[in-house]
């Protein structure tokens, strides 16, 4: 008994002896610099860095394609990706300098990480990004992570951040004023053009991720990009959950509140091609919001758009895309061929690839799909 | 004839008898010395592989660096020190002590209910761990707010508010298992099959609550608590070790002490009574202890299944039943399998780690199916 106290105590003094220790050895090393460059990272945390960032090893498809566009495709010492062909793709847009590892980012070793000698890792906020606890291993290491999505809504507020991470430089900064630039005019011009129309379009609209039991509420990025154009999310003011962007539409209170008659638009977004598209939509399996009593469906108002071209670096593609299908007709001074083609080369290889489906329409008069608008590179 | 020579009473055969003990006692010890060997070697390997290979001589250079600065020379790469010391010396670590932890437990628990299918998990530890670790997940932001997405620091250790949390809910609710379990089976004449009932109807409540918290997750919550259930040893710290150290230390000491009455034990409830042993005390010290050194380990790696199965089937089939030598060889055995599985899984898929607990289930099941197929042979014969 007695001896089963003294090793209780004896255990209990080796935990305080061992966590004062650490602690003081800790705080002994720890640092702070005046001149230190400082963003809030996209989880809202202070980042620190005593000098502008060299290298960097991304996670996903999103900040290389950011580094791209900013001119800093070389800075990246390394790049995870999830598929076969994303990693292609991100290995393309880097311009084959860095080892690009197929990884989920979750399970990725920060031991790869650290042997890029990347002063700090760029991933994503929340969704497909690494853990908490990979984070707490790599900033042990001397690793900064950095969550920044360079999608959707924040992509612009994004490069300016990695702009002030490297530094600010002139070379840097002109190439975000050139992109933002172009993508602003771009953009102008679709909504001038809807402006100016004297087409008349309102209504509501359903904006799907497909494959997903998705739709896209009113803090969307993707369903506030569709309201510029005049017609109004049938999801807002309905009392959906918006703490996200999307609301899974295959529950019974989704199909309680939103009248099938109400819906003259739906947008579907996917990547998975034509007949995949169709097929999920009405597979009463997934029952994708009994499309076929909709008015969109009736009237022939289904639209496919890639995903690619709905957001990141091609979003203001989806300007266009949509000016032509609410309003009919092009917007002057730019084709999507030629703004593709455009962003295309910024990126230093054809992301979006020749021939590739942008647009298409579905309906009762045209179950199969019809394309409306495709790819074709110069 | 009994010769009465200087106080020693010595009969025929007596000799003999105390001679096969000691060598069986030798033999034990020999096994024992030889699982520590191997377990400080497979350590050291170990060490070299995973997502980076790092050489050998390297792994002994920053090892042994510190000690003799001027006789060994710098890791060819200045990674190698960090990857070794902060990375993988800390996981293995942790690895072999979850083994040892787990081993034991399985191996006390299955002396104290007298049933070899006995793991540390029969009384609900795992689901109710894993509970704890789902509710964190998934109802994390709700009960802390954005306080679950920050870090704080105590005594310079770092740590993640959403993985303290999935670690203390985790431990908290394990311990509540065995909580509950006692108190079901309170009365004194509650049989073992009775505990062991008890365990089944608590792992069966905590499982209708994990699948209450996926049910109500999101896809990212629902494959982080499918990994977390999978179990896994990535990105362990030192600071994970100053917490599990010292309380698998402490249960591990004590729970060799109960070894000689879990011996009485295996002779029945009643012959262990006759001698003098609180049988119901014996049981539940025993089953507190298990369930504390495995509950400590657990909240940090996730579900290792089938260690505390396995391993001391295989050291009873090795150095027979007697617990004082059985517990130390099954702590052993144990820390050898989840390390070799451990290692196993940070290369298999490099980049990318597999989880532990995959490793584990195809290896249990091989072996149960190698041991239930030997054991028809053996009836056949």
């Amino acid at each position: 008994m007695m001896n089963g106290k003294i090793i209780a105590l004896a255990a209990v003094a080796v935990i305080v002896v061992a966590g004062l220790g650490t602690g003081i050895w800790a705080l002994s090393n720890s640092d702070n610099g005046s001149d230190a460059i400082q963003i809030v990272d996209g989880s809202g945390r202070t980042i620190t860095s005593e000098e502008p960032l060299s290298k960097v090893f991304t996670v996903g498809n999103n900040s290389p394609t950011a580094m791209r566009l900013l001119g800093l495709n070389g800075s990246v010492v390394g790049a995870s990706s999830t598929t076969d062909s994303s990693v292609a793709m991100v290995q393309s847009v880097l311009g084959g300098q860095a080892t690009v590892w197929k990884s989920s980012a979750s399970n990725l070793s920060t031991e790869t990480v650290l042997m890029t000698d990347a002063d700090a890792v760029i991933c994503p906020v929340k969704s497909m990004t690494m853990s908490a606890d990979q984070q707490t291993a790599l900033e042990r290491a001397g690793v900064l992570v950095i969550r920044l999505d360079c999608n959707g809504d924040s992509m612009f507020d994004d490069l300016r951040k990695l702009m002030v991470l490297f530094g600010d430089t002139e070379e840097v900064h002109a190439a975000f004023d050139a992109y933002n630039t172009y993508y602003q005019d771009v953009v102008s011009a679709a909504l001038s053009a809807a402006e100016s129309s004297t087409e008349e379009v309102t209504g509501d609209f359903m904006a799907c991720l497909v494959a997903s039991g998705w739709a896209y509420n009113e803090v969307s990025a993707f369903g506030g990009l569709i309201e510029r154009f005049g017609i109004t999310n049938v999801l807002k003011g309905k009392g959906f959950d918006t703490s996200g962007v999307g609301n899974s539409y295959t529950t019974d209170g989704f199909r309680e509140v939103v009248d099938p008659s109400d819906v003259d638009y739906i947008l579907l977004r996917s990547d998975k091609g034509l007949d995949a598209v169709y097929t999920m939509i009405t597979d009463s399996s997934v029952e994708y919001m009994e499309c076929e009593s909709t008015s969109a469906y009736i009237n022939d108002r289904m639209y496919y758009l890639h995903s690619d071209i709905c957001s990141g670096a091609y979003g203001c593609v989806a300007y266009l895309i949509l000016y032509k299908i609410l309003f009919g007709g092009e917007v002057e001074g730019f084709s999507e061929d030629a703004v593709i083609d455009h962003i295309n080369r910024l990126m230093g290889t054809p992301v979006i690839a020749d021939g590739t489906v942008l647009c298409a329409w579905y309906g009762s008069s045209d179950t199969s799909g019809t394309v409306l608008v495709t790819y074709d590179a110069p | 004839m009994e010769n009465n020579v200087g106080g020693e009473v010595s009969r025929p055969g007596a000799e003999e008898l105390v001679e096969v003990y000691a060598g069986w006692s030798r033999k034990r010890l020999v096994f024992l010395l030889s699982m520590s060997l191997g377990v400080a070697v497979v350590s050291v390997l170990a060490l070299c592989v995973g997502a980076v290979d790092v050489p050998l001589a390297d792994t002994v250079s920053v090892l042994f660096r510190g000690l003799m600065p001027g006789l060994i020379a710098e890791p060819s790469n200045p990674h190698y020190a960090t990857i070794i010391t902060e990375m993988r010396a800390p996981r293995i670590v942790l690895t072999v002590l979850t083994g040892v932890s787990l081993g034991i437990a399985g191996m006390v628990m299955q002396g104290l209910l007298r049933n070899p299918l006995v793991s540390p998990f029969t009384l609900g530890v795992s689901t109710a761990s894993s509970f704890g670790a789902a509710m964190s997940i998934v109802f994390g932001t709700a009960l802390f707010g954005t306080a679950y997405y920050t870090s704080f620091s105590i005594l310079g250790m770092t740590f993640s508010f959403s993985s303290f949390s999935t670690v203390m809910m985790s431990f908290v609710f394990g311990l509540c298992s065995i909580a509950i379990v006692l108190f079901l089976t309170r009365d004194s004449n509650v049989s073992r099959s009775t505990v062991i009932l008890s365990g089944v109807i608590i792992s069966y409540i905590f499982q209708a609550g994990i699948m209450f918290a996926k049910y109500a997750s999101d896809d990212d919550q629902l494959r982080e608590i499918a990994l977390w259930m999978m179990g896994g040893l990535s990105n362990v710290t030192w600071s994970t070790i100053v917490i599990v150290l010292p309380v698998v230390l402490v249960c591990g000491i004590y729970l060799e002490k109960l070894s000689s009455d879990i011996n009485v034990l295996s002779s029945g409830d009643d012959v262990a009574r006759n001698l003098g042993i609180d049988v119901r005390k014996l049981r539940n010290r025993g089953l507190v202890f298990s369930t504390l050194i495995t509950t400590v380990c657990i909240a940090f790696t996730g579900i290792i299944g089938f260690i505390g199965l396995m391993a001391p089937h295989i050291c009873r089939m090795l150095i027979g039943n007697d617990s004082r030598y059985l517990l130390p060889a099954s702590a052993l055995m144990g820390a050898a399998i989840l390390l070799i599985s451990d290692t196993f899984s940070r290369v298999v898929m490099r980049p990318e780690e597999l989880p532990v607990g995959i490793i584990m289930y195809i290896i249990g099941g091989i072996f149960f199916i190698w041991l239930v197929c030997g054991k028809k042979l053996g009836d056949r014969a």
